[in-house]
């Protein structure tokens, strides 16, 4: 009976009559005491963030003790964790699902990514802090927070839901533990590069058709780099049975147009329409040559040095000025 | 007048209660095993030793939250699939032998009884994916459809064969004749039939490896995607009544329901089906989902064909055995 008493004892009080222990507790409480007790997390995570939160969930921190089992649905769930950064393009399904889910529902941000933006929030593409598009309930900081974080916020969440308010702001301090162990990490050198030039932009089709008989059948990557003078883009082939590599790159100078890849190398097709939406290089002959990563109705190239950081078109970026004044406020 | 139908629903009233209580702790008891198979503890902190308050803040919690309805959907369907599907499984349970004095179980059809009810669970199913107007919903049941009619025809000529056999479709004449020695032990007929009830009883309740309708990395959570609230509680407790009625079954009619190695007694069968839940359990958390092709091949050219061999084979043995 004593080990019942205690377990009860956070949903109401007992009182000792002759010969019975009389229970009593009020509805807000006992309810105040479920929701608490049964938290049950929307099943999704955005970055680096959501495996740590994964590792939260299995054997070693085991967030099921506490009563917390992932829902698939938004409609079953009671919490929303935003472990990760959050992307323009992720922040319209986050409205999404957060409106789809069952009230009461609250939201833990966690990671500084989640909370402000961290070392990405001056990027074109990423909402600086999740409170831009939902309310937050606690926040978790840390890159990443450690298991114990993410249970400590959860608990905090839980005292906020059994004194029955819920405040918008509320911080987890992590007392000290962000302690980072910096080791040196050593730079790989590549080894097997057997040629490194630069093409003329007529030669490409012929020069890279021309590789691709003698083995080199495995195009790694297209990149482009924005010089002043204009815009470079860089290739690199690679011969998977000699493990030998060669790199080219062809110098656009003004013009935007050059031959696609596609024809020789499949992979090339993503990469090329990566580029073209980043940079805003259209190559012909390309089958499908729109957006990949940026939302279609996107204006202008992000990547380009003309690119103007103010002709955002999103609702959850901040303008100019709002950004300079959140930013002195803190 | 009010007197009466208080005695006269008294025994229905206590059997229900403490059938939902059992079901409660077996989502507990579900929890721990899965828990303990992946090394970790399961519920622990709500209710000190072990989470033991854990199904009541779960139904309390489900009872507080919002009742959503996507606003596209038929209100009049969407409120009835989880009731149906909860009213039926529960009311399997009146023909189950679970009280040993319950009357229903001398009726010389008890059996086939529960089997035509308990299949009426796909009714509730099917009506409720497809009135939410949700397209996981409706391609989930769909699978559900597929899935449970088909395994039904083996469930149901597996569960026919000790019938044969015995010569009675009553659970009393079954469990009489299981006095000396249990059906799973007779010889040949025994295990096969028992293996072809234990395949196609996993994929009658929906679990894995065949829980084709809840699958999350296709179909969200399948039928019940856009229930929350206490609609959702209803389904969460009705696929587990259903499981409880099906290990209920599977312990009377293979392994002697309440005949013990010494005692003769009702916990006896609660006891059986408690291990025989955690065999299914065991299984749940140890296989991998199949796809819904593989489901409907393996039974539609393995599992049937099988258990029409196995059923003339018996009819052959109680011709024999009987006529000559
Ligand atoms: S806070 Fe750090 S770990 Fe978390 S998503 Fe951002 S970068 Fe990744």
């Amino acid at each position: 009976m004593g080990n019942v008493e205690k377990s009860l004892k956070d949903i109401g009080s007992f009182t000792k009559l002759p010969g019975a222990n009389l229970f009593t507790t009020s509805t807000t409480k006992l309810f105040n005491w479920a929701q608490k007790s049964s938290l049950w997390p929307l099943s999704f995570g955005l970055a680096c963030c959501a495996i740590e939160m994964m590792a939260t969930f299995a054997s070693r921190y085991d967030l099921d003790r506490l009563g917390m089992i992932t829902r698939a649905s938004p409609r079953q769930s009671d919490l929303m964790i935003i472990a990760g950064t959050v992307t323009i393009k992720m922040a319209e399904r986050i409205k999404t699902l957060y409106d789809q889910m069952a009230s009461p529902k609250w939201v833990i941000a966690a990671g500084s990514c989640a909370i402000s933006g961290d070392h990405y929030r001056h990027i074109y593409s990423v909402v600086p802090g999740v409170d831009w598009v939902i309310p937050v309930d606690v926040y978790v900081p840390g890159c990443p927070p450690r298991p114990e974080d993410f249970i400590e916020g959860i608990m905090e969440l839980q005292n906020l839901i059994s004194n029955g308010k819920i405040s918008p702001t509320y911080n987890v301090s992590t007392g000290g533990k962000n302690q980072i162990d910096i080791k040196k990490t050593k730079t790989k050198k590549q080894k097997n590069l057997i040629e490194n030039k630069f093409i003329n932009k007529n030669e490409l089709l012929n020069y890279a058709s021309q590789y691709k008989n003698k083995d080199f059948l495995y195009l790694k990557f297209i990149t482009a780099t924005d010089f002043e003078e204009g815009l470079t883009l860089t290739y690199v082939i690679s011969n998977t049975k000699l493990g030998e590599d060669m790199e080219f790159h062809v110098n656009l100078g003004n013009s935007l147009e050059i031959d696609s890849l596609s024809e020789l190398f499949v992979g090339a097709d993503w990469q090329e329409r990566e580029i073209y939406d980043l940079f805003g290089i259209s190559f012909s002959g390309h089958p499908n040559l729109k957006r990949i990563m940026m939302p279609e109705d996107w204006i202008g190239h992000p990547l380009k040095k003309e690119y103007d950081m103010d002709t955002h078109n999103s609702p959850y970026r901040p303008t100019r000025e709002e950004y300079e004044s959140w930013k002195t406020k803190l | 007048m009010f007197i009466e139908f208080l005695s006269f629903s008294k025994p229905i009233f206590q059997s229900i209660t403490t059938l939902i209580l059992i079901v409660a702790y077996l989502v507990w008891l579900e929890r721990k095993i899965a828990a303990r198979m992946q090394s970790r503890i399961g519920p622990y902190l709500v209710g000190k030793p072990h989470g033991w308050l854990q199904p009541l803040a779960d139904a309390l919690k489900l009872m507080s939250k919002d009742d959503s309805k996507p606003s596209s959907s038929d209100s009049l369907l969407f409120n009835f699939g989880p009731i149906w599907v909860m009213v039926v499984s529960l009311s399997a349970f009146a023909l189950l032998p679970f009280y040993f004095d319950n009357p229903m179980i001398n009726a010389s059809l008890s059996l086939m009884l529960f089997i035509a009810i308990s299949s009426l669970i796909i009714v509730g199913i099917f009506v409720s994916g497809w009135s939410s107007s949700n397209k996981y919903s409706l391609i989930s049941v769909m699978r559900s459809v597929a899935q449970i009619i088909s395994y039904e025809i083996p469930l149901v000529i597996s569960l026919l064969i000790p019938c044969i056999l015995i010569g009675s479709l009553s659970f009393g004449d079954i469990i009489e004749s299981q006095k000396n020695i249990w059906f799973i032990f007779s010889p040949g007929l025994g295990q096969i039939s028992f293996v072809i009830f234990f395949i196609s009883a996993l994929a009658e309740g929906n679990r894995i490896p065949f829980d084709l309708s809840e699958a999350e990395s296709e179909l969200v959570s399948g039928y019940t995607t856009e229930y929350s609230g206490i609609k959702f509680a209803l389904f969460y407790l009705a696929e587990y009544v259903h499981l409880f009625g099906i290990s209920v079954l599977g312990s009377i009619i293979f392994f002697g329901g309440p005949h013990g190695p010494f005692i003769t007694s009702n916990l006896i069968i609660v006891i059986k089906s408690l291990v025989f839940f955690t065999f299914i359990v065991f299984v749940r958390w140890s296989f991998f989902r199949i796809r819904i092709d593989q489901l409907l091949r393996f039974n539609w050219s393995k599992l049937i064909p099988i258990s029409f061999v196995v059923l003339l084979i018996a009819c052959l043995t109680k011709y024999f055995s009987e006529f000559n």
